[in-house]
Formats: C-alpha cells, sequence, structure tokens
C-alpha cells in the first residue's frame, strides 16, 4: 500500500478562481476524474504507485464506455438510475449520451457544455440545446483544461485542488480524493475511484449536502 | 481730421468697450456638436440629438487595464474600484464585482413571477408543472446539478437563474458580456481586467469631466505597478481629449504661426507698431462678434468661436491695405484711408453676403457662425475705418520693406496680366476632373468633426464590445405617451426582434421590457398563476411516478401563493431604487414623452430593420442609424446651403454691377474667385480628400479672401501706379494668410489640417488668379 500525500507548489490563483464560482463544479470534477481513469493501464512495474497511474492514463486518451449511474439526493425519495455511453475523443472534447430514463446529450469541450435535450412528449420529440459559454464559467474552463493536463502526464492542477490517497493493488485498486480548499470541500466532500488492472470500473462522489452518486462503468472500448 | 470721423470713431470705440463688457458678463462657452445638426423637429429628431448631445452613455467611462497576469489585473481591479467608488464625482463603478448585490438578487428572486418573460399560464398548466418537474430531474442529474440544487425547491419553473443571468448581465446579458476571472470583469482573451465606471449627473461641465477623467487616471498611478497600463474611453473621456488636443495643436501651432507672421510682417511693413496696429480691428472685430452672439443666442459654441476667428482672419487684410497707401505720418492717414475706403467698402459687403449664408443655415452652429463673422467683419472695418488713423504714428520711416520680393513678385504678376479669360477654363476642368474621380465629393461622417483619431475609436469599440457594452449607433426608438405604452410597444416588438435574430439580420437586443414588463403583462402573468388549493393538486399530479419527495416543493407553493398578493411594478416605484437606476437609461421621459430606446447589436442588414417603422395611435416606433441619419440630416441641410450660396454669388454680382455701373466688370472680381474655388475643390479631390463640414466652411473662407483681392486687383486697372501700393498689400496679406493656414496644415487634429490645406491652396490661387485678371500693359520696373 502506497500512502502519498502531495504538496506540491499551490497555485493560489487557480484556487481563488476555482472557490469563487463553484458552482457545478463537483460534478465536473467527477466527471473529469472519471473520464481520465476510465483509460487503459500498461504499466507492467510492481511498485504500483499514483506515478504509475498517472503515467498509464497520460498514454492512451481515446475511448468509449457504457455506463450505470445511480444519484440519490435530499430532493428525491428514490434514486434516480440512468444509464448510457461516454465517450471520449482525444483530449478536448468529451461526451455523455444518457440513454435511460431519458434522452440528453451532454457535450464538453474546451469552449462550452453543451446540454441537448430531447423531450419525448406523445408524439412530439422537440430536441432543446442550452449552452454554457466555458467564456463566461472560466472555472470550468480550467477544469477540462486540467483533466487535458493530467493525460499529457501533468498533475499539477489535479493536486492543487485534491488531497489524493492511493489503497490497494494493481488488480483492485482505489483512489480517493479530497478538496484541499474549504471553499470547494462547500460542494464536495469526496471522490473515490476504484478500478482493475487499470481499468476503472467505479466512481463515487459524496456531495456536502449528502446527495451522492455511483457509476459503474462496463463495455469499455479503445477508440 | 473731421469732426463725424472723429464722432464715428468714438462710436466705435465705446461699441467694442460694451461688447467687452458683455463677454466679461455673459461669457459661455459650450461644445456639444449637436448644435452643427440642425434644429430637429420632429421627436425622433430630438431623440437623436439628444443620444449625440447627452445620450444616456455620455457619463459612462469604460475602462481597460492591462499590462500584467491576470491576478494582479484582477487585484488592481478590486482595489481601484473602491477608491474610485469613494469619489465624489463617481456613482458607481462596475467591474464584476457584486454585479448585483444581495438585496437586488432576492428582489429578483422575490419578484420573479411578475418580470418573468416566460409565459406563466403555460408553465403553470399541468402539463407545463409536469414538464419543470422533468427538467428539474435532468438538471439535477447533469454536470451542473450543484446550480440547479440552488434554487430546486422555490423554483422548479427554473424563473430565477434566467433572471439573474439577465439582471446580472449588466443590461447586457447572455454571452456576449465580459468574461469573469478572479471575481472581476476580463475582456474574452483574458488580458485586460474591465471596468465601467458611471460619473456623476449629466449635465456635468468639461471642467468637472476633466477633473474626474484626471482623478482616474492619477488614482490608477498611484496603484499600478509601472508595467500596468490604463486605457479608458467613452464619450467623457474623448471630450476631455479633444478639448486636450485642440488646447495643445492650437498653441504649439500658433506659437510657431505667430513667430513666423510677426517677422513676416515686420519685414514688410518696417515698423514694428504698423504691425501691432495690423492686428487692432481684427481683436475688435473677434470682440463685438463674440458679444453679438453671446447677445443672440445666450452661448458660443467653441468650433463657432475657433472658425469664427478664422473667417474674421480676412480683416487682417483691411489694415494691410491701408498701410500699404500710406504715404505719410498720421496726418496723411485720412486720406490714405479714403482712398481705398470705397474698395474695401465693397471688399466687406461681398464677404458679407457670401458669408450669410450661413445665417440663413438651418444649423444652430452655422447660423452663430454667419453672426460672429458678418459682425466681426463690419466691426473690424469699422475700426480700420474710424479708429486706425489716429493710432498711425505721427511719423512713419520712409523705408519699405521687402522691395526686392516686391518688385519680383510684381513682375510675375504682370506676366500673368491679361491670361484671365484663359483660366476660366480652368472652371470646367477641374469640375471634371472631381466628378469622374472616385474620390467622394462630400464626407458626411459625423466622426470627421471630431480630432478622436480611428485608432481611439476602434479601442472604444473593443471596449464596449468586451463589455458587451452598445457601440452605440443603431437602434429602434419606442416613443409614447406613457411608461405603460411604451412597454407595451416594446413587448410587441420582442417577437420581431427574435425573428430577426434568427434571421441573422441582428445579433441581440436591449430593451426595457426584457427587464421589467408592462403592468398589462404583469398583471396576465399573474393571473395565470392557479390558486393555492389548485397549484398544490397540479403538483400533486405531476409528482404522480416522480423521484421527487412530496414535501419538496412547499417553498414554490408559498412563493406562488404571496406573488399573488405582491403589487404590480412600475418604473415610478423602482425609480429611487438601484434597479431603477439601472434602467433609467433604457426608459425615460423627455419634453413629456416616455422613450423607451432598443439597443440592436451587431447590425448586418440595415434596410429590413426600417421594416420596423410603424405608427400606433399611443406610440411610434422607429429605426435609427444615429451615425446614417446625422449624415442624412447634414446632407440635406448643406444641400440647401449650397443654392444660398449660389444665391449670394448673384447677390455679390449685382452688388458690383451697381457699384462699378458695368454688367461686365463685376466678372472681373468674380471669375478669379470661383477658379480659385473650383481648382482648389479638384486638387483636394484628386488628392483623395473628401469634404468635410470643414473643407466647407474653408471654402467660405476663400470666397471671403478672393473678393477682397479681386476688388482690390480692380483698382489696378484704374492706375496702373497701383502695383505698388495695392500689389503689395495683397501679396503680404495673401502670402500671411498662406503661412498662417499653412502652420495649420501639420496639425494633428483633422479638422484642423482640413482648414489649413483648404485655405492655403484657395488663399494662394486667389492671388494668382486676380493677378491674371488684370489688364495687360507693358512689363515694367516695379519701383
Amino acid at each position: 500500500m502506497t500512502h502519498r500525500t502531495f504538496n506540491s507548489a499551490v497555485a493560489i490563483k487557480l484556487q481563488r478562481l476555482i472557490i469563487a464560482s463553484a458552482h457545478g463544479i463537483n460534478i465536473l470534477a467527477v466527471w473529469a476524474l472519471m473520464v481520465f481513469m476510465v483509460s487503459p493501464l500498461s504499466a507492467t512495474a510492481d511498485d504500483w504507485d499514483f506515478d504509475d497511474l498517472m503515467a498509464a492514463l497520460s498514454e492512451h486518451s481515446s475511448f468509449s464506455a457504457d455506463f450505470n449511474e445511480e444519484r440519490s439526493s435530499f430532493f428525491l425519495s428514490r434514486p434516480l438510475k440512468l444509464s448510457g455511453h461516454i465517450i471520449f475523443d482525444s483530449n478536448d472534447r468529451m461526451e455523455k449520451i444518457v440513454t435511460e430514463p431519458f434522452s440528453e446529450r451532454i457535450i464538453i469541450d474546451e469552449e462550452a457544455v453543451v446540454i441537448h435535450r430531447t423531450n419525448e412528449d406523445g408524439k412530439n420529440e422537440a430536441t432543446h440545446t442550452t449552452r454554457y459559454s466555458l467564456a463566461k464559467y472560466p472555472f470550468l474552463s480550467k477544469a477540462i483544461k486540467a483533466v487535458s493536463n493530467v493525460f499529457s502526464g501533468q498533475r499539477e492542477l489535479l493536486e492543487e485542488l485534491y488531497h489524493w490517497q492511493l489503497s490497494g493493488e494493481r488488480e483492485a485498486w482505489e483512489l480517493v480524493l479530497e478538496p484541499r480548499d474549504e471553499d470547494l470541500a462547500e460542494f464536495i466532500t469526496s471522490i473515490s475511484v476504484r478500478g482493475t488492472d487499470g481499468v476503472i470500473t467505479y466512481i463515487h462522489s459524496l456531495e456536502a449536502d449528502g446527495d451522492e452518486s455511483s457509476m459503474q462503468l462496463v463495455n469499455r472500448t479503445e477508440n | 481730421m473731421p469732426k463725424t470721423s472723429k464722432s464715428l470713431g468714438i462710436a466705435v470705440g465705446l461699441l467694442i468697450i460694451a461688447s467687452i463688457g458683455v463677454i466679461v458678463q455673459r461669457f459661455n462657452i459650450s461644445t456639444d456638436l449637436g448644435v452643427f445638426l440642425p434644429s430637429g423637429h420632429s421627436v425622433m429628431e430630438r431623440v437623436l440629438l439628444s443620444q449625440l448631445d447627452n445620450g444616456s452613455t455620455t457619463n459612462l467611462v469604460f475602462a481597460g487595464i492591462e499590462g500584467a497576469p491576470e491576478k494582479d489585473l484582477a487585484a488592481l481591479s478590486q482595489q481601484l474600484s473602491e477608491r474610485l467608488a469613494a469619489l465624489p464625482q463617481v456613482v458607481q463603478v462596475l467591474n464584476g464585482q457584486r454585479a448585483l448585490g444581495k438585496d437586488d438578487q432576492a428582489w429578483v428572486m422575490n419578484n420573479r413571477y411578475h418580470l418573468t418573460p416566460e409565459n406563466l399560464e403555460e408553465k403553470f398548466s399541468q402539463a407545463g408543472l409536469n414538464q419543470a418537474l422533468e427538467d428539474r430531474l435532468r438538471g439535477l442529474a447533469s454536470p451542473l446539478g450543484a446550480l440547479e440544487k440552488k434554487f430546486l425547491a422555490r423554483d422548479p419553473t427554473g424563473e430565477i437563474l434566467s433572471l439573474l443571468d439577465t439582471w446580472q448581465g449588466d443590461l447586457s446579458g447572455g454571452e456576449a458580456g465580459p468574461v469573469k476571472l478572479h471575481d472581476v470583469w476580463f475582456s474574452k482573451d483574458h488580458s485586460r481586467a474591465l471596468m465601467m465606471i458611471e460619473l456623476e449627473s449629466r449635465g456635468l461641465n468639461l471642467a468637472a469631466q476633466e477633473d474626474a477623467v484626471r482623478t482616474i487616471y492619477a488614482t490608477f498611478d498611484d496603484l499600478a505597478s509601472p508595467d500596468m497600463h490604463l486605457v479608458l474611453s467613452g464619450p467623457t473621456v474623448f471630450s476631455v481629449e479633444t478639448r486636450d488636443i485642440i488646447t495643445r495643436d492650437a498653441r504649439n501651432l500658433s506659437i510657431v504661426a505667430t513667430t513666423l507672421v510677426v517677422l513676416f510682417l515686420l519685414a514688410a511693413l518696417h515698423s514694428l507698431r504698423l504691425l501691432l496696429l495690423v492686428l487692432v480691428p481684427l481683436v475688435c472685430g473677434v470682440v463685438a462678434a463674440t458679444a453679438a452672439v453671446l447677445l443672440m443666442f445666450g452661448n458660443i459654441h467653441g468650433i463657432t468661436l475657433a472658425f469664427g476667428i478664422t473667417l474674421t482672419g480676412v480683416a487682417v487684410d483691411y489694415p494691410i491695405h491701408f498701410f500699404s497707401h500710406l504715404k505719410g505720418g498720421r496726418a496723411q492717414a485720412e486720406a490714405s484711408i479714403r482712398n481705398i475706403w470705397p474698395t474695401l467698402v465693397l471688399g466687406v459687403v461681398s464677404t458679407i453676403i457670401a458669408y450669410a449664408a450661413l445665417i440663413l443655415s438651418e444649423f444652430r452652429g452655422l447660423q452663430q457662425l454667419g453672426l460672429f463673422t458678418v459682425t466681426g467683419l463690419l466691426a473690424a472695418a469699422a475700426v480700420t475705418r474710424w479708429i486706425l488713423p489716429f493710432l498711425i504714428p505721427e511719423e512713419l520711416p520712409p523705408g519699405r520693406g521687402m522691395s526686392r520680393v516686391h518688385r519680383l513678385l510684381a513682375r510675375a504678376g504682370r506676366l500673368l496680366s491679361g491670361t484671365g479669360p484663359w483660366t476660366l477654363a480652368l472652371i470646367p476642368i477641374s469640375l471634371i476632373l472631381v466628378f469622374i474621380s472616385n474620390t467622394p465629393i462630400r464626407d458626411l461622417d459625423i466622426d470627421s468633426l471630431s480630432p478622436i483619431g480611428q485608432e481611439r475609436r476602434s479601442e472604444d469599440r473593443t471596449l464596449r464590445g468586451d463589455l458587451g457594452f452598445w457601440y452605440g449607433g443603431k437602434l429602434a426608438v419606442v416613443v409614447a405617451d406613457s411608461s405603460e405604452h411604451a412597454l407595451i410597444r416594446s413587448e410587441a416588438l420582442m417577437p420581431d426582434l427574435d425573428r430577426l435574430i434568427e434571421a441573422g439580420v441582428i445579433k441581440r437586443y436591449d430593451m426595457a421590457a426584457r427587464f421589467i414588463p408592462s403592468q398589462q403583462h404583469q398583471k396576465r402573468q399573474i393571473e395565470a398563476i392557479p390558486n393555492d388549493i389548485e397549484l398544490r393538486h397540479r403538483l400533486n399530479i405531476a409528482l404522480e411516478g416522480s423521484p421527487f419527495k412530496k414535501g419538496v416543493f412547499e417553498p414554490f407553493l408559498k412563493d406562488a401563493s404571496e406573488a399573488r398578493q405582491r403589487p404590480l411594478l412600475t418604473i415610478e416605484n423602482l425609480s429611487d431604487s438601484q434597479m431603477g437606476e439601472r434602467l433609467k437609461a433604457l426608459l425615460f421621459q423627455e419634453n413629456g414623452l416616455w422613450i423607451a430606446p432598443v439597443l440592436l447589436h451587431g447590425v448586418s442588414d440595415e434596410k429590413t430593420l426600417y421594416s420596423l417603422d410603424h405608427k400606433y395611435p399611443d406610440s411610434e416606433v422607429i429605426y435609427l442609424n444615429i451615425k446614417g441619419r446625422a449624415s442624412e440630416v447634414l446632407a440635406s441641410a448643406l444641400d440647401r446651403v449650397l443654392p444660398l450660396l449660389g444665391l449670394g454669388v448673384l447677390a455679390i454680382y449685382l452688388l458690383l454691377v451697381v457699384s462699378y455701373r458695368s454688367l461686365v466688370r463685376p466678372l472681373r472680381v468674380l471669375f478669379p474667385t470661383l477658379s480659385a474655388v473650383a481648382v482648389t475643390l479638384a486638387i483636394l479631390n484628386l488628392s483623395g480628400i473628401s469634404l468635410t463640414l470643414m473643407h466647407i466652411v474653408s471654402m467660405l473662407l476663400i470666397i471671403g479672401l478672393g473678393l477682397d483681392y479681386a476688388l482690390f486687383y480692380n483698382r489696378l486697372s484704374d492706375d496702373d501706379k497701383e502695383w505698388n501700393t495695392t500689389f503689395k498689400a495683397l501679396w503680404v496679406s495673401c502670402l500671411t494668410t498662406v503661412m498662417v493656414f499653412g502652420i495649420l496644415f501639420f496639425s494633428k487634429t483633422p479638422p484642423l489640417t482640413a482648414i489649413g490645406l483648404t485655405v492655403a491652396i484657395g488663399a494662394f490661387l486667389c492671388l494668382v488668379f486676380g493677378a491674371c485678371w488684370t489688364p495687360r500693359r507693358p512689363v515694367q520696373s516695379g519701383s
């Protein structure tokens, strides 16, 4: 078991930025992490540590997978079950396609988060598109760039935002992330990611208000 | 000296003294460019003028801070905004921090059903509520879930987020607004921290504005590191800069011009006393003219004063003519002035006739200018005739300066004698050249009147663009008899405007009705909210089979119930709040009418927009392109000035016919002047210069100078000896004028350059063409 906490040079600038306008950052961070961690791991060394994990993730960056997600919330009497497909192609574009219980396509690229919602109202099918410009929400932009940084082996951004703990071994590991900053912690308590031999199988997030999300990833294919 | 001359001299002197009294008591200079547009008749023109003079953005200063890392810029933006907000001249500073305070946010939330542009009848229907819960569920599961959760329980129909977006966009809204980094506004490329500074009251005078702008710069210098740079723009900043530029230019150039002219005149007149006396009629003329304008109009425009002094500059020629004919000392003065007086009077009267076209124009500014020049010339002539002779020294040195130059020029002039008829061909040639050239004859862009350069203008556009602020220029105006009607009509316009956005004609628009709907609309919306029992019933149906907990939406039921009790919002009961303050620019009262501008952004197809124009019983919608409209107004007014000038020329001809008792001889006076104007026009046009208002006023001065020169040249026809006196006066006057205006050409201010170039060329041509129309005689030696 490796247990190490990184205290890299903290760029206060970035933290302030994220803290200042942290709407939605928690979910996005989960999303970003989930995406980069689904990449295959090709490390062969027995000494399995964070460096290996990051290095391995940076090697492959294009894939797709099916997901099953369960969200529980203070507002809901029973958890919401979502399923669909996730595509990550290259560093700057991610796509989450929800097929159940409703149809929705979420695209995140360098410029915006775009949500296409399809309402099946009887015979009429209307797609409503909402665009959240990253230029207006620069913290989203930074978070997305952070993912790119992780893929290219630069983990500074991740380490600025979170304390991390890696446990287990190559065949069954778990990475637990906790926000470094109080203000970020107002939104998110922890994110844990589990994988087997480099394939991420499960992501769980606990939000500060007690809401939770757990997601299983299956049928992963390289693109 | 005759008694009448003496008493007339005293009378003229008293008038000048009285004028000084008027100036001391009433001097009031105005600077708004609106007076150089015709006085508006219609409501539309009034709005146009008010936008130009005193528009809703006049007291805004746009600021950009650059030259340092984002973090440092943001920190400075915060410090600077705190310091500036504390200044007495500053109403508020907007830099992205607290775009909407907590109280204001609460106000928007509480009044959301009154404010929302959405159709509440649909939203509160069973289908609408079903849809709302579905949308909230999806939102909760999306990457933006945290945003959704914030207002979920209170606002399942989702009004708050879009309203806050509208209101926090600071009257621009949407994605067009600035980017937010480190809590403050930044340009889209993150290189500049942005701010909007609202200065105290619209009626701020220029001195106070200047003070405010300097204080902003000083405060910045106090806080910033040396590599940081502050860019300011906006109407206030530009008017301060305009004054700076003109003042600096005028000072530098006038020092050079004065030095040159003094040296030149000293060489020509050989007497310091005479040199100083040359200026007496001009100064007295300007004093009398200023007093007359102040008495008639209550104030004098800066441009009137500058142009007026320019046009009155012809008056420098009067004493020069006088002194050139002066044989001895004071004893001969009366005789000398009597000798040239008839010619001088003809010159003054014909110049006045030419300038009178200005008085009859529709521009308030040009009317002032007309009155100024007419009074100025009359006074200057009177002073030359009745005061100057008393000021001539008892004895004059016999020397005659620059005699060699004079001989040379006289010889050249005589070579040209008799070629006049040939030069007539230049008029049609010039006009044909102008007609076939690619350069447009007129430049009606009102920006050409301003010394603010293109570079600063584009900087202003960039800053406004980054702030998502309207560039100015293109808008639709709703004019109505009440604020309610203005809002109703604006609302009715929204579907049309939305269609125009879809069609790509405009990018977006701002209007008051987007922020505060009409009471009629609010009433309809509130009536669409079902009563407590019915709403609970519908909500319960929507919740059936939904994963949402049963009691989650209690806050929503409470808010909806309260909304039905809330009073309707009006612009009047908002006016004291900060919200109302923001709306003032978009809905205001003027001359008893309510005016709601619809600011149009990104206009690509202007013609379609004219289809918005409509007249209704209680209101009117007009599409306005301020610059375009101003140009049109300018063009039509100029078109009316030109025939007046034609009539003026005819009147001058008739005057000369009567005076010379000849039909042909007056042509010798008119032709050289007309040729000079035509050739000047051709030279400017072929150099790629289109005529602005400045050039056209300068052309008037050329006519004035040309008539004066030609009349004196005409004396040469009667008496060959006049080459020694009259011709000397002519070339001395002319070269003085060319020198003064030639130096203006080196100004950094486009309007001054325009005047300088035009007058320098024109004056010289007047001298040349005048010589051409002198009768041919054998060339004699000049002495």
